[in-house]
């Protein structure tokens, strides 16, 4: 009898193709559509380059690479003197306004960095209030003084860094608050001083999440497009910008954001190493409360100078210039257009997060009842958009619909003689398609962490109570996770609002949001016209930054009974 | 009455066979309990009695319906069973009060509230209904966990693992209270558990699993003094193993002293044998001639556990009361009391 039950099953030995159900069918088909702009993008390495790109080649694309490392560089040293510094503080030591900073220094993450320079640049250019007061005082002509310039290099280095730390900042944090105490102590009983077991055992401990961070605030530098074209600094993505619409060459432009791409899956991959490495660094499941270094006299004063400087440089002073600019403009800006502006940009961000949360719910529970490699695979392949730049995608997803549009038109012409024109690219499909790409990371993260919390037992509690599986979902899933849903299309909400290169490339003609008009106006040298918009985009902002807050404050593990 | 019947249940997952022809059965208020080393099976069982995992072989009776059979799973839901789980499985959304009337909505209003509140005052949590389960110890919440199974009265109630996230000070006393509660309402449970002291003190039968066979169904004493294999000889209790001969029908020739008692049919004489020796069949007696040297010592309050080697380099476990100090590397008197002979044959002879 043994003999034959084992015979029965060993006969299905053999390579097995994934069952065709509804699961596997969708969520791989979702997985293709997302990996779509990259696999366009990366396809083009393939074909050949022309003479723009001999052009590119010979006279710019040094400038777009050595600008892009010395970004990289000057923000990496930014964010991780900014972020260790205040994470160290605000989780190890005890000073006045401890609590406070510890979810304000969250905040630049509200600010885009494209609007924190036109802020900068307002206040510190030529004409502006600073140089204009300095003037004034001394009696100077415009050559007789030197003044650092914002709009360089270093300007941007500096903008970025105020509005990014904060990703290593949280992560920092959170490894600090994660350590075991007692491995500290054990650090002082072995003779070290508090500072020397923080750069001996804290630090290292803490390489990952911390590099983790920085891959996050580097992609975003990656990114960036607002900035570096306001600031006039060649990048990437300046370049990708000028050969798609200043020369109009789809293919050169693709060819240059496959280069990008070099760069980013470079960042990819070192944030997956040091994620597996975390594991490894995890020192404790035993916590205690953690005994604060108090923080006494001047030391105390320098410690919350230190914590209030990247607060007041990277949210407090550009918000109050996007006040100051928004009242003494309201009356001209703030206009039936600007309504409709505000419409826009709300209905672009909600269709965009309903649309990323519903895939995210599907994806999210394709995981959870097959647990199959394919499907685990297909969930990652669609969550890595969040590391590709809006620009990319914009050329990954303009390429293969301007294709199909040119097509079908062809195709009509030929069989019906009616010229469908253009039907997916250049159409507000088009550009959610872009969204869902760049943010489904966003709320697929979100979803997941939600899903965790119920635990597989609780569905088989409630079949052993009497409810089926519909039951189980209405009663057990949707209550819990009404609030992860929420949670999830805000996040994605935000970030849609703030996107600009993706909007800028693929709006639909005449179709303008908060954030390309902000773009618009600094472009046209209207600086102050420019804060509505900016100051409505960083008020909406503040809401998810608040939401992480929270998060954090309640993170640390044995802390809640 | 019988309530469950296991028949030659076999369950596989893909090519694996996890549960190898699986058969017992329970009378109605009887407490089972499967026990064996993690990976066993056990969970396994329990889950296609619950309805959630299909059999590939044998069929599964619940009062007087077959619930699995091979090609058939009726849904856990229509089963009426309970269910505890290791990590108690509470609904975070819900109360104490809501949580333990999950099961029951179809109750009118005040039937329900009825129930909840008598099996509140049974769990000793009176003063909880209105509070959320985070807000509780592991040891409340596990006896909500319970009380939650036990709302919609089920036939049978299973218990996965219930203790094995408590304090192990707490286990033993939360395993006597549960009995207590089941035995008080009458209900029909199988128990999940690799700790053989819960067993003990829970179940009133117990079934020893092991690579997904079930080896033997039987009380604790059966399995503690009549095992019918060397696993469960080995993993119930401690005790050493030792060479032995068979001389004739009732006595086997050993290092220590010729044995008598019950030696099994295919033992033929001359047959090499294996013979159990339980740290309770060696008697301290300071009086005795025999003497063996004490090796190590662990002290256990009420008695001490010796470990103790002979003049041939056998080595024997015994009990001795704690008032006897005996430190390591003295000689220590013993004699044998064998009450029940446990004898397998050697298979490496």
């Amino acid at each position: 009898m043994n003999n034959q039950s084992t015979n029965q099953t060993s006969s299905k030995v053999g390579f097995r193709l994934p069952k065709l159900d509804r699961w596997n069918v969708s969520i791989v088909t979702i997985a293709l559509l997302m990996a779509l702009p990259v696999l366009v993008v990366a396809s083009f390495l393939l074909q050949p380059f022309n003479e723009n790109w001999t052009h590119l080649y010979d006279y710019l694309l040094k400038d777009y690479i050595t600008n892009s490392l010395i970004l990289m560089v000057g923000v990496s040293a930014g964010v991780l003197s900014i972020g260790i510094t205040t994470a160290w503080l605000t989780s190890m030591c005890e000073f006045p306004g401890r609590r406070f900073f510890s979810w304000a220094l969250l905040l630049p993450l509200a600010i885009p960095a494209y609007i924190i320079a036109y802020t900068y640049t307002g206040m510190l250019d030529f004409a502006g209030p600073l140089q204009t007061f300095i003037r004034e005082t001394f009696g100077w002509g415009p050559k007789d003084y030197w003044f650092p310039e914002v709009r360089s290099i270093g300007g941007a280095i500096m903008m970025l860094s105020l509005v990014l730390y904060p990703y290593v900042y949280m992560m920092a944090r959170a490894a600090f608050l994660d350590q075991s105490i007692a491995v500290l102590e054990a650090s002082r009983t072995l003779g070290n001083t508090p500072l020397q077991g923080f750069y001996r055992v804290a630090l290292p401990l803490a390489r990952p999440a911390i590099v983790t961070g920085l891959s996050l605030a580097l992609m975003e530098t990656l990114a960036d497009y607002g900035t570096v074209q306001y600031f006039g600094i060649s990048t990437f993505t300046t370049g990708i910008f000028r050969t798609w619409f200043g020369v109009g060459d789809g293919a050169t432009a693709a060819q240059l954001a496959a280069l990008l791409l070099g760069f980013v899956f470079a960042l990819l991959m070192l944030e997956k190493w040091s994620r597996k490495r975390a594991k490894f660094h995890h020192s404790t499941n035993k916590y205690s409360t953690i005994k604060r270094y108090q923080m006494k006299g001047w030391m105390a004063v320098l410690v919350v100078f230190a914590c209030f400087m990247p607060l007041l440089l990277g949210f407090i002073i550009p918000a109050l210039q996007l006040f100051v600019w928004t009242f003494t403009t309201a009356e001209e800006v703030i206009d039936a257009s600007f309504f409709v502006l505000v419409g826009n940009s709300l209905m672009l961000a909600a269709l965009a997060a309903l649309i990323a949360v519903s895939i995210a719910l599907l994806l999210g529970y394709g995981k959870r009842l097959r647990k199959t490699k394919v499907i685990n695979t297909s969930v990652n392949v669609a969550s890595m958009g969040y590391a590709i730049p809006g620009t990319v995608i914009a050329v990954g997803v303009m390429v293969p619909f301007a294709w199909l549009d040119n097509s079908i038109d062809a195709w009509m012409r030929e069989h019906f003689d009616i010229s469908t024109g253009l039907i997916f690219s250049g159409t507000l499909f088009a550009l959610l398609f872009a969204y869902t790409v760049r943010f489904l990371a966003v709320s697929i993260q979100a979803i997941d962490s939600g899903l965790g919390k119920i635990k597989p037992t609780m569905d088989d509690a409630g079949r052993s109570l009497g409810l089926s599986p519909f039951g189980v979902l209405r009663r057990i899933h949707m209550p819990i996770m009404r609030g992860t849903v929420l949670t999830a299309l805000l996040l994605v909400f935000v970030d849609v609002l703030k996107e600009l290169p993706a909007t800028l490339i693929m709006r639909p003609f005449n179709f303008n949001t908060l954030a390309v008009r902000a773009y618009e106006m600094a472009a046209d040298e209207r600086l102050p016209d420019a804060g509505a918009p900016a100051l409505m985009i960083v008020l909406v902002g503040i809401i998810p930054v608040i939401l992480l807050s929270k998060a954090i404050s309640h993170s640390r593990a044995g802390r809640h009974k | 009455m019988k309530i469950l019947h296991v028949d030659n249940v076999s369950i596989a997952y893909d090519q694996n066979e996890v549960v190898t022809q699986a058969s017992f059965e329970l009378d109605k208020g009887e407490i089972g309990c499967l026990l064996g080393p993690s990976g066993c099976g056990k969970t396994t069982l329990l889950r296609a009695i619950a309805g959630f995992e299909p059999i590939t072989h044998g069929s599964i009776k619940l009062v007087d319906t077959t619930v699995s059979n091979v090609g058939f799973t009726m849904p856990p839901e229509k089963r009426n069973i309970g269910m505890v789980f290791q990590d108690f499985a509470l609904f975070p959304h819900l109360t104490i009060a809501e949580n333990i009337g999950f099961g029951i909505r179809h109750l009118s209003k005040k039937d329900k509230s009825e129930r909840i509140k008598q099996l509140l005052e049974l769990i000793n949590l009176q003063d909880y209904g209105a509070r959320y389960p985070h807000e509780l110890s592991g040891g409340q919440q596990q006896r909500i966990a319970l009380a939650r199974g036990l709302a919609p009265k089920p036939d049978l109630l299973l218990l996965d693992e219930p203790f094995s996230s408590m304090d192990a000070e707490l286990r033993e006393e939360l395993a006597r209270e549960v009995r207590s509660i089941l035995k008080h309402e009458n209900i029909t449970a199988v128990l999940v558990t690799h700790d053989q002291n819960e067993a003990f003190a829970m179940a009133d039968s117990i079934g020893v699993i092991n690579q997904g066979k079930l080896l033997q169904w039987g009380s604790g004493y059966e399995l503690y003094h009549e095992p019918e294999s060397i696993f469960v000889a080995d993993f119930i209790g401690s005790g050493v193993f030792i060479d032995g001969e068979v001389m004739d029908d009732n006595v086997i020739k050993t290092s220590l002293a010729p044995l008598e008692g019950i030696v099994p049919k295919m033992c033929k004489p001359g047959c090499k044998v294996k013979v159990l020796v339980r740290p309770d069949d060696i008697i301290h007696d300071d009086c005795s001639p025999r003497k063996a040297k004490i090796v190590s010592r662990v002290f256990r309050g009420a008695n001490n556990l010796f470990t103790l080697e002979m003049e041939d380099g056998t080595q024997l476990l015994s009990l001795v009361h704690s008032h006897h100090n005996h430190e390591v590397g003295e000689e220590l008197g013993i004699t044998m009391e064998f009450e029940h002979l446990v004898v397998f044959p050697d298979k490496d002879a």
